[in-house]
């Protein structure tokens, strides 16, 4: 008679530490997971990094062949004026180069711009990427804690059956 | 001329370099790995806890059960033993025997319950459902014994009464006879206002008393006395007389004979009653007048048997023969024994000359004047004889004549007269067994006894009184000792005042069979062979062999059908005489 209450008390203790011994592994596991996505999604952010350095060189090269081209181009033109006859300094290829120059600079104000722009799209895109890694810790976390509470709950679960099994069979007097 | 002139066409891509990686862990499986390897060893220890509950709960219901089969029995059997109690007020009251017991009963099988408080939830509820029909069962039992005890007292009550009325000479006044009948009629008065007594059942008790004690009283007082019956029918007349005013109590002729506790009874119950009782007391006189009659006629016989016993041994004595105070205890009536005790003692082994016995008995018949004339003269004769005629030595005793006499006695045509005429031929102990065998010729169970030994031992009293020579030695032999083995046992027995009961007196036939069946069967051999020597030597080719002592009438009939015609024509007579023998001995145990 005491063999089986006693088989009994302990098997059902047993079953509530091996439910939150696995759940605590549960909890390891979706942790781990969590770290893993999280650091992938990081590695998001140092690409948006790599890509805005990029971006801008390519810019700054972009800016720099542009202003050789329209510096050839305005050359060209005084050029042409000169082997026309035409006095370049004053009057209408003066005009001409000064409105090329104008054009020019707007050009370059809005690659500047719409660099800025793509930027500022980096550097949302690497807030993106930080506060998704930041969820999958933390989604990881609260699966982890969910999993722990869940081992928590069966080992309750099975100490308040044992409790009450010995409570039945009279085992506490 | 014109210098070429190279002009870059390439423009740096404005795309970004990398892209991102979104491939993700899902967590889920690695969660499921995990709880599945943690159910692994959950469900072990939840199979093992199943199964040990499961074995725990077939335990707990087992003893559970037994418990409460246990206690129902228990139960019964405290019903069983309280429902023959007798001390019927400390049952449910008093010392509460039955609520101690069920608590016994209780305290006892819960603890073999066990610990498991369901368990003894159910046994308690289980024990509870069981114990109520038992208690009312009981409860209705006991109140029964109640009741019955209660009536029983007022019966007892009433007994008492009648007892006491009962008594012809009981000293009671009319009045203390009414007053005694008030107190029991306020008993009965009291039992009815109490309850459980139904007054139409009880009637008037005080009436029904003095009935029954009436119907105790008048027999007693003249229930064997025929003219007191009649007197009390005189009596009971002029008391009717009183009561109508026929007569006047002061006329009343006679009533001073009568006790006055009968005349007051007579009085006091109704007059029809009164008058069937002394009528039945009539009859009843009338019958012990008739009975007693009868009695003394039945007891004059009974005499007469003793004193022709008696007889029998004063001419048959042997002066010299030795007597037991106990073989005359059996002869002679009570005064007369009275007077051998007075001289001799008490001790009925104490022995006495036959002289002295003769003398005795002489005296005894003498006293009582029974004997004729005849027999007076016979025994005055005897008695002044000086010498007895004398017996033949032990052992010497003619067996002729011993064995004719003792067919006789068997078949109870000796006589004493007889058995004297012959006392020359035979010795002493043949006479003396002779003799108590006619003493105790009519005794049924010894007859009987003796019948048993006689179909045993194929003896026949007619053939042994005749002397018939037909009759076997060996069957006369065994029968005259076994059955004068029982005879002298029974004689013994009774002279030493334990005479013996019809059980002892058939084991003792058959002891006796038993003893002399094998002496009689040799016998019976030695006769047998004797017979058929003589006849066989007449028969050629025939011996008394083995084989023909085994089967004679089979042998000899062979040996006939091997003969010729001739043969068997000339053998016939032979043969047939030789048959005639072998039959006499068949069905004898031989062959």
């Amino acid at each position: 008679m005491a063999l089986f209450e006693m088989l009994t008390l302990g098997a059902t203790i047993a079953g509530g530490l091996s439910a939150k011994s696995a759940a605590n592994d549960a909890a390891a596991a979706a942790q781990r997971v969590g770290e893993f996505n999280a650091e992938l999604i990081e590695r998001d952010v140092g690409l948006l990094e790599r890509q805005r350095e990029i971006i801008n060189r390519n810019a700054v090269t972009q800016e720099r062949v542009e202003r050789f081209r329209f510096a050839e181009s305005q050359g060209s033109v005084v050029n042409q004026y000169s082997g026309a006859g035409i006095d370049v300094s004053v009057g209408t290829p003066l005009s001409v180069l000064r409105q090329n120059a104008r054009e020019f600079e707007f050009d370059q104000a809005n690659i500047d711009f719409n660099n800025q722009v793509t930027n500022q799209q980096i550097n949302d895109q690497q807030e993106n990427a930080r506060l998704s890694a930041e969820l999958s810790r933390m989604e990881g976390g609260a699966t982890a804690a969910g999993l722990r509470a869940q081992g928590t709950t069966s080992l309750l679960s099975s100490v308040g059956s044992a409790a009450r099994f010995g409570y039945g069979a009279g085992m506490f007097g | 001329m014109q210098i070429p002139i190279y002009t870059t066409r390439v423009l740096a891509t404005s795309e970004a370099p990398g892209a991102r990686i979104t491939a993700r862990m899902n967590a889920q499986p690695f969660v499921q790995a995990a709880m599945q390897t943690g159910s692994v060893a959950t469900e072990l220890a939840n199979q093992v806890g199943e199964y040990a509950n499961m074995r725990y709960k077939m335990i707990v219901e087992t003893q559970k059960n037994e418990a409460i089969f246990s206690a129902k029995e228990a139960l019964m059997g405290l019903s069983s033993t309280l429902e023959q109690s007798t001390d019927v007020a400390n049952i449910f009251d008093g010392e509460n025997k039955y609520d101690e017991g069920v608590n016994g009963v209780f305290n006892e099988l819960r603890a073999r319950v066990g610990k498991n408080k369901y368990a003894l939830q159910d046994f308690d509820s289980s024990f509870r459902q069981m114990e109520i029909p038992i208690k009312f069962r009981l409860r209705e039992v006991v109140d029964l014994k109640i009741e019955k005890r209660r009536q029983a007292a007022l019966l007892a009550l009433e007994n008492q009464q009648v007892s006491t009325l009962s008594d012809p000479n009981l000293d009671m006044t009319r009045d203390e006879l009414a007053m005694s009948q008030a107190g029991l009629q306020n008993a009965h008065d009291q039992a009815v206002a109490n309850g459980g007594v139904n007054p139409e059942i009880m009637g008037n008790v005080s009436q029904k008393v003095l009935i029954r004690a009436l119907k105790n009283l008048i027999p007693a007082y003249a229930g064997d006395d025929l003219s007191l019956a009649f007197g009390l029918s005189s009596l009971l007349d002029q008391i009717d007389r009183v009561e109508s005013g026929d007569l006047r109590p002061q006329d009343m002729v006679g009533i001073e004979h009568f006790p006055s506790h009968v005349v007051n009874m007579l009085q006091a119950v109704p007059a029809e009653e009164a008058k069937k009782v002394v009528q039945d007391t009539i009859k009843m006189a009338a019958t012990f007048f008739n009975a007693a009659e009868k009695l003394e006629g039945e007891r004059e016989e009974e005499r007469n048997k003793s004193n022709v016993k008696a007889y029998n041994f004063v001419i048959s004595l042997d002066k010299d023969e030795k007597v037991t105070l106990g073989t005359l205890k059996n002869i002679l009536d009570y005064d007369d024994m009275k007077r051998v005790y007075e001289t001799f003692g008490s001790d009925l082994s104490t022995e006495v000359f036959g002289s002295t016995a003769q003398r005795i008995l002489f005296d005894g018949l003498t006293r009582q004047m029974w004997a004729s004339p005849e027999q007076q003269a016979k025994m005055e004769k005897v008695l002044s004889s000086d010498t007895d005629l004398v017996f033949r030595d032990p052992g010497n005793g003619d067996g002729a004549t011993y064995s004719m006499l003792n067919g006789m006695a068997t078949q109870g045509t000796l006589t004493v007269d007889e058995l004297n005429l012959n006392k020359a031929k035979l010795s002493l102990d043949q006479h003396t067994g002779l003799r108590n065998k006619i003493a105790t010729s009519g005794n049924a169970f010894v007859t009987r006894a003796t019948n048993i030994i006689k179909r045993r031992f194929n003896y026949d009293a007619q053939q042994a009184a005749n002397n018939d020579s037909n009759l076997a030695a060996a069957s006369k032999a065994a029968f005259e000792a076994a059955d004068g083995a029982l005879q002298e046992e029974f004689f013994n027995r009774r002279a030493e005042g334990k005479p013996m009961t019809s059980k002892e007196i058939l084991a003792y036939a058959k002891e006796q069979i038993k003893e002399y069946e094998g002496i009689y069967l040799e016998q019976l051999k030695e006769n047998f062979s004797e017979d058929l020597t003589s006849k066989l030597r007449a028969l050629d080719g025939i011996d008394f062999n083995a084989e023909f002592q085994a089967d004679p009438l089979a042998v000899l009939d062979r040996w006939y059908d091997g003969l010729t015609a001739t043969q068997q024509s000339d053998l016939e007579s032979k043969y047939f005489s030789a048959k005639a023998n072998i039959r006499k001995y068949a069905n004898k145990g031989l062959f």
